[in-house]
C-alpha cells in the first residue's frame, strides 16, 4: 500500500511536471497560457502556428521571465552592450528585447547585419532608425519560409518599399525617391508585378542582411561590381549594359538626349496618329449611316452588269497566308506584351497566371514575334519573286492622288461632294494600313530583338539605344495594338456596309459588287468593256 | 458573295455582351494608363492635372474600350459567320434552296 501510495505521487507529479513544461515551453495545440493576459488583436495564434516560429515557446525570444508569476520577478536586465539598440527599438517595437532574441538563432544573419548599412542606422544617431528584422520579414509571429509560394517576389519587393517609398522615410533619410518607381517601371519590376517568381528583387542585387551603400567598394551595385552583379543572370553582362539597369526613369539616360527625344516622338506620333484615325472613322460612320439611309429611301446601288462575275480575286493564297500569320502573331503579341507593359494593373496579373504565367507569357511572346518575322521575311520573298516574273505593280506606293482622295472621300461623307473617289485597287486607306504594317514590323522587331539580346545590343550600340529601344517598343505597341483593333476592324470587319467582314481574308474574293462601289478604277480596268447599271440609270437621265 | 447576317449579329451580339462582363473595366483602366502614358511624353511627368493631359486620358480611355470591345465584337462575329456558313453548306435544306451553280470563276 506505501509503494502503491509513493507510485500515485510520482505519477502525479509527472502529470503535472511535464503538462507544465508542454505549456510553457513548447507551443501545443492549445494557445500557451501566456496569452491568457497577453492576447493582442494582431497576433492569431494560428498564424504564430503555421509560422516558420510556430516550434518556439514565448519563453525563447521573450526571455527572463517565470511564467506564470513573471509579475513578481523583475524582467531580464539589458545587456550594457546593447542598450543603445534597444533604446532605437523601442520607437519600433512593443517588445525591444525580444528583437535581441533573433540572435540566439540566426547568428549568422546578425552578424551579416552589424555590417549592413541598415545597421549603421540602427546603431548611430541618424534622422530615422534603421530596420529592425520584422520591418522586412513582417511579424515575427507569423514569419514564413522566404521559399514558400505565401511570400512571392512582389512581397519581398514591396517590404523594400515600405521605406524606401515612403514619402516620409525619403525626406526624413534623404534616400532617392525615384527608388521605388523607376525599380517598378523597369522590366525587373513589371515582371514581378505580374508574379514572375524569377525575375529579381531589390536583394537580388543589392544583397540582403549584409547590405552596404552603392557608393560602398564592397556594394555589389558599385559601379565597380555592377557588371559582376548583372552577369549573374545576363551572361556576358559589361559595364555599358549595367548603365542601363539603374534606378532612373528610362527615358533619363545620363546626359544623352537619345531616349528623352524618343520617348516625345513616340508618344507625339502615337497620339496624333490615333487622333486622325479616330476622326477618319466618326467621319466614316457618319457617311455610312448617310448612305444607308438614302439607299433606304429608294437610292440605287451600283448594279453588276449581266454577264460577269459574282466575285473575283483579290487575295491570291500567298497573300492570304501572309495575312494569316500577321493576324496570329499580333493578337498573340498584344497578349501576351500589354499585361507586362500595364502591369501595375491587378488585371494583368490575373491575364498573365491565365496565360501560365510571366514566362510562359515570355516564351509565348517570343513565338509571337517568330512568327511575325516569319511573316514579314514571306512576304519579302513574294515580293522578290513577283519582281522576278515582272509581275510586281508596285500599286501600294503612296502617290499625290492619296491626299486628293482623301480629302474627297471626308467631303463626300459629311455630304459636301456627292460621289466618293474613284479609288483602283488600293485606297488610300489600304495603303496606310499596308505602310503602318511594314513600320509596325520594322520597329517591333528592331526594338523588340534589343529586348530580347540586350546584353549583346548593350556591347555592339550605345547603351542609350538600348533604353531608347525599350521606350519605342512599348509605345508602338500601344500605337500598332489600338490602329489595328480600332482602325483596321472597323475598316475591314465593322463599316456597316462590310459587316461582318471583308471575306477576302478567307476565301481570296471579292464582290463585283464592293469591287464597282470600293475600286471602280480597277473594275474598268478588269472589265473594260462594262458599265455599272448606276451609269446607265446615269446615262438614262 | 451574300451570306446570311443573322449568325454574324448574334455572334457580334455574343461577343460584346462578354466584353461588358469581363473586358469593360479593365479595358478603362487600360487605355486610361496609355492615356496616361502618352501624356507623359508630351506634357511632361508628373503629369500635370489640367484640361488637355484629362482630355487625353480621357482619350486614352475611349480608344482602349472601343478597341477591346471591336475585338471581342469581331472575334465573337467572325466565329458566328463561320458557323452559319458551315451549318449552311452541312444542311440538307441548303442544297435544295442553292440549286444554281456558283458563279465564282
Amino acid at each position: 500500500m506505501r509503494v502503491c501510495y509513493k507510485g500515485l505521487v510520482l505519477g502525479l507529479f509527472l502529470i503535472i511536471g511535464f503538462s507544465g513544461v508542454s505549456m510553457e515551453v513548447k507551443a501545443a495545440d492549445a494557445p500557451p497560457p501566456c496569452l491568457d493576459c497577453h492576447r493582442t488583436p494582431e497576433f492569431d495564434f494560428g498564424v504564430f502556428q503555421k509560422s516558420v516560429h510556430g516550434s518556439q515557446s514565448c519563453l525563447d525570444c521573450h526571455g527572463g521571465y517565470d511564467t506564470p508569476t513573471h509579475h513578481s520577478n523583475p524582467p531580464m536586465p539589458i545587456p550594457k552592450d546593447q542598450e543603445a539598440r534597444v533604446l532605437k527599438y523601442q520607437k519600433k517595437s512593443k517588445a525591444p528585447l525580444a528583437l535581441l532574441a533573433c540572435t540566439n538563432c540566426h547568428s549568422d544573419v546578425t552578424a551579416a547585419l552589424a555590417t549592413s548599412v541598415h545597421e549603421k542606422w540602427i546603431r548611430e544617431d541618424r534622422p530615422a532608425a534603421g530596420p529592425t528584422c520584422v520591418d522586412c520579414h513582417g511579424s515575427i509571429h507569423a514569419v514564413v519560409k522566404a521559399e514558400s509560394k505565401n511570400l512571392g517576389s512582389r512581397q519581398k519587393a514591396s517590404s523594400c518599399g515600405n521605406c524606401h517609398g515612403s514619402a516620409e522615410q525619403i525626406v526624413k533619410t534623404s534616400i532617392g525617391q525615384d527608388v521605388v518607381p523607376t525599380y517598378q517601371d523597369s522590366i525587373h519590376g513589371k515582371l514581378v508585378a505580374v508574379g514572375s517568381d524569377r525575375a529579381p528583387v531589390c536583394h537580388t542585387c543589392h544583397g540582403n542582411h549584409g547590405i552596404l551603400q552603392v557608393t560602398d567598394a564592397n556594394s555589389p551595385v558599385n559601379p565597380e561590381n555592377k557588371p559582376k552583379t548583372c552577369a549573374k543572370c545576363h551572361e556576358g553582362a559589361n559595364a555599358a549594359f549595367a548603365s542601363v539597369v539603374s534606378h532612373r526613369p528610362m527615358a533619363h539616360h545620363g546626359s544623352h538626349p537619345g531616349p528623352h527625344w524618343t520617348h516625345i516622338f513616340f508618344s507625339y506620333l502615337t497620339t496624333l496618329t490615333l487622333l486622325g484615325l479616330s476622326a477618319h472613322i466618326l467621319i466614316d460612320l457618319f457617311g455610312e449611316i448617310r448612305t444607308q439611309v438614302r439607299r433606304r429611301r429608294g437610292a440605287k446601288h451600283a448594279g453588276v452588269p449581266a454577264g460577269l462575275p459574282e466575285a473575283v480575286e483579290r487575295l491570291d493564297l500567298h497573300q492570304r497566308i501572309q495575312h494569316w500569320l500577321l493576324i496570329s502573331s499580333v493578337i498573340l503579341l498584344v497578349i501576351t506584351g500589354w499585361p507586362i507593359r500595364a502591369a501595375a494593373i491587378q488585371t494583368s496579373r490575373t491575364m498573365i497566371a491565365f496565360l501560365g504565367g510571366a514566362h510562359m507569357a515570355g516564351i509565348l511572346h517570343r513565338i509571337g514575334a517568330g512568327v511575325l518575322i516569319v511573316a514579314g521575311v514571306y512576304h519579302i520573298i513574294y515580293l522578290l519573286m513577283l519582281a522576278r516574273k515582272k509581275r510586281l505593280k508596285l500599286l501600294m506606293v503612296p502617290a499625290p492622288k492619296d491626299i486628293v482622295d482623301l480629302m474627297d472621300n471626308l467631303m463626300y461623307f459629311v455630304g459636301i461632294r456627292k460621289e466618293r473617289p474613284n479609288f483602283g485597287r488600293f485606297s488610300y486607306i489600304e495603303k496606310f494600313d499596308y505602310w503602318a504594317v511594314f513600320w509596325g514590323v520594322a520597329i517591333m522587331v528592331g526594338t523588340g530583338f534589343v529586348y530580347w539580346f540586350p546584353v549583346n545590343f548593350a556591347t555592339w550600340l550605345p547603351s542609350w539605344i538600348v533604353n531608347a529601344a525599350q521606350l519605342a517598343h512599348g509605345e508602338e505597341a500601344t500605337l500598332a495594338a489600338l490602329a489595328l483593333f480600332v482602325w483596321h476592324f472597323y475598316n475591314v470587319h465593322l463599316r456597316p456596309s462590310i459587316f461582318p467582314m471583308n471575306w477576302a481574308w478567307l476565301n481570296g474574293k471579292i464582290s463585283t459588287e464592293a469591287l464597282i462601289e470600293e475600286h471602280p478604277l480597277e473594275y474598268k480596268e478588269m472589265f473594260p468593256n462594262q458599265d455599272t447599271n448606276k451609269n446607265n440609270d446615269k446615262k438614262k437621265h | 458573295m451574300k451570306n446570311n447576317k443573322v449568325p454574324s449579329v448574334i455572334g457580334a451580339a455574343l461577343g460584346f455582351a462578354l466584353f461588358l462582363v469581363v473586358g469593360l473595366m479593365p479595358t478603362l483602366v487600360y487605355g486610361g494608363y496609355a492615356g496616361l502614358l502618352l501624356a507623359g511624353g508630351i506634357f511632361g511627368t508628373p503629369v500635370p492635372t489640367t484640361l488637355l493631359p484629362r482630355a487625353l486620358v480621357m482619350f486614352g480611355m475611349g480608344l482602349g474600350v472601343t478597341g477591346v470591345a471591336f475585338f471581342f465584337t469581331v472575334g465573337r462575329a467572325v466565329a458566328g459567320t463561320l458557323a452559319g456558313a458551315i451549318a449552311q453548306k452541312v444542311s440538307p435544306k441548303a442544297v435544295v434552296a442553292q440549286p444554281q451553280p456558283s458563279t465564282n470563276r
